[in-house]
């Protein structure tokens, strides 16, 4: 950690010093010019917060909201896990609707606007994200609790980044794999991935595609028995560069021989 | 597993921090008090389904922030207008604090940009980590980090403005 990321921690946790790491603490105590920045900064912030707690809240709940509150619980519904019968509709249903999905998409069907809607909607925040958490050890569990695809090979310019979040998503009828990736300070990248064998139109095997789509920038390519898509609006070159850290085909030539290099597994994604 | 919080309790100990953060949002009394009220009748139908109960805060928090994305998306309010530092005058750290009270804070807070004073409300309550700030706004970590240490140098510009004014008037 050098001593700019530990300002931006930091500075995050200047009201909560407990949720900074102990390395960025510990540089803190170590750089003067950091210690300084940081004892300026918690003060500023120590005296905002304490402004906010005087500002006045005008209303008080009184025992209405309570009442209300009893009424609503009295009157939800039992929660339909606690229903194994709609439980096992529930996956008919499912089963029934992925089956359909798949047999029904034409041939030019596109799951890659399906999916694009989706991610805009991530990007957004008008669809929430299932677990922000720039643990990827902690991504890997939720992607895997929803037995949602796993990414395999990554392009190695991609491994570098940090910052992450993940969403699943149904492209097809079929859950995808949503990982958003900050690329640059005010852009974010998300990887789309979805087993190959559910779409009628994969991209073709270990070649990006580069496309356009009103102001956004996407790759999209397959490899093995997934399919990825890269999406951001960041400037082009910036997407470009996230395949070119070896070079363009080395990549998927490398990455695809496991004798030669090891896979780039998702557990390896590195944190800034 | 721990016992989920009666509701008693839930509005006594997140009542006014919700009310605090709703008003930030909308800046109008009787929407952030409907929001607050919504956000606990939500939890009393809904908050038996939540696995983790000591993320109840979380919970609360999110569940209003997504209230009002949704009331804001109706009346089309939510406007992405990043930050320019020149507009408000970026500071220089070394310089002197401004000074604070409750209503040039309200002043302040009202100028800044939606997207800056959502992180920045939830920051100074010093309820939720940045982590939690982000699982509640649905953004990154990193994003989060980086809006909250621009949010601050735009309301440490804006309070000395504010103060400037303030001065100059008296």
């Amino acid at each position: 950690m050098n001593p700019e990321e530990a300002k931006a921690l930091l500075d995050a946790c200047t009201l909560r010093p407990q949720d900074a790491s102990p390395e960025a603490r510990a540089l803190a105590a170590e750089n003067a010019e950091l210690g300084q920045w940081l004892a300026h900064r918690a003060a500023f912030d120590e005296s905002v917060a304490a402004a906010l707690e005087t500002m006045p809240v005008a209303v008080h709940p009184g025992a209405g909201l309570l009442q209300a509150m009893n009424a609503a619980a009295a009157q939800s519904r039992r929660p339909l896990y606690a229903k194994p019968a709609a439980w096992m509709a529930m996956a008919a249903a499912i089963a029934i609707t992925g089956f359909v999905a798949w047999f029904m998409q034409p041939e030019d069907y596109n799951w890659q606007t399906e999916a694009m809607a989706q991610v805009i909607q991530v990007n957004s925040g008008d669809l929430p994200v299932d677990l922000a958490s720039e643990d990827a050890e902690e991504l890997k569990a939720a992607l895997a609790q929803a037995h949602a695809p796993m990414p395999q090979n990554l392009p190695s310019g991609l491994l570098k980044l940090g910052h992450l979040a993940c969403k699943v998503i149904h492209v097809a009828g079929k859950p995808a794999s949503v990982i958003c990736f900050e690329i640059d300070d005010e852009h974010e990248v998300h990887l789309v991935v979805m087993n190959a064998a559910s779409l009628r139109n994969p991209p073709p095997q270990h070649q990006p595609q580069f496309t356009q789509r009103d102001d956004w920038h996407v790759a999209s390519w397959s490899d093995g028995a997934q399919s990825y898509m890269l999406l951001t609006q960041a400037a082009p070159e910036k997407l470009k560069a996230l395949f070119a850290a070896i070079g363009p085909q080395d990549h998927f030539r490398v990455a695809a021989g496991p004798r030669d290099l090891p896979k780039a597994d998702f557990l390896a994604l590195a944190l800034r | 597993m721990a016992a989920a919080p009666n509701f008693q309790q839930l509005i006594s100990d997140h009542y006014v921090g919700l009310h605090r953060f709703a008003q930030s949002l909308c800046r109008r009394e009787g929407l952030a008090e409907d929001l607050v009220q919504q956000t606990f009748l939500q939890w009393a139908r809904k908050g038996h389904t939540l696995r983790e109960v000591d993320r109840a805060k979380t919970w609360l928090y999110t569940t209003l922030y997504r209230e009002w994305l949704g009331i804001a998306r109706r009346e089309q309010r939510f406007e992405h207008v990043e930050f320019e530092a020149d507009q408000h005058g970026a500071v220089d750290e070394a310089h002197e604090q401004p000074r604070v009270d409750s209503a040039t804070l309200q002043q302040a807070l009202d100028q800044l940009d939606e997207h800056y004073r959502s992180p920045l409300v939830l920051f100074y309550l010093r309820e939720l980590s940045y982590r939690e700030i982000a699982e509640t706004l649905s953004l990154p970590i990193g994003t989060v980090m980086s809006r909250l240490s621009r949010a601050k140098d735009a309301l440490r510009a804006l309070l000395l403005q504010i103060g400037g004014i303030a001065n100059l008037n008296s």
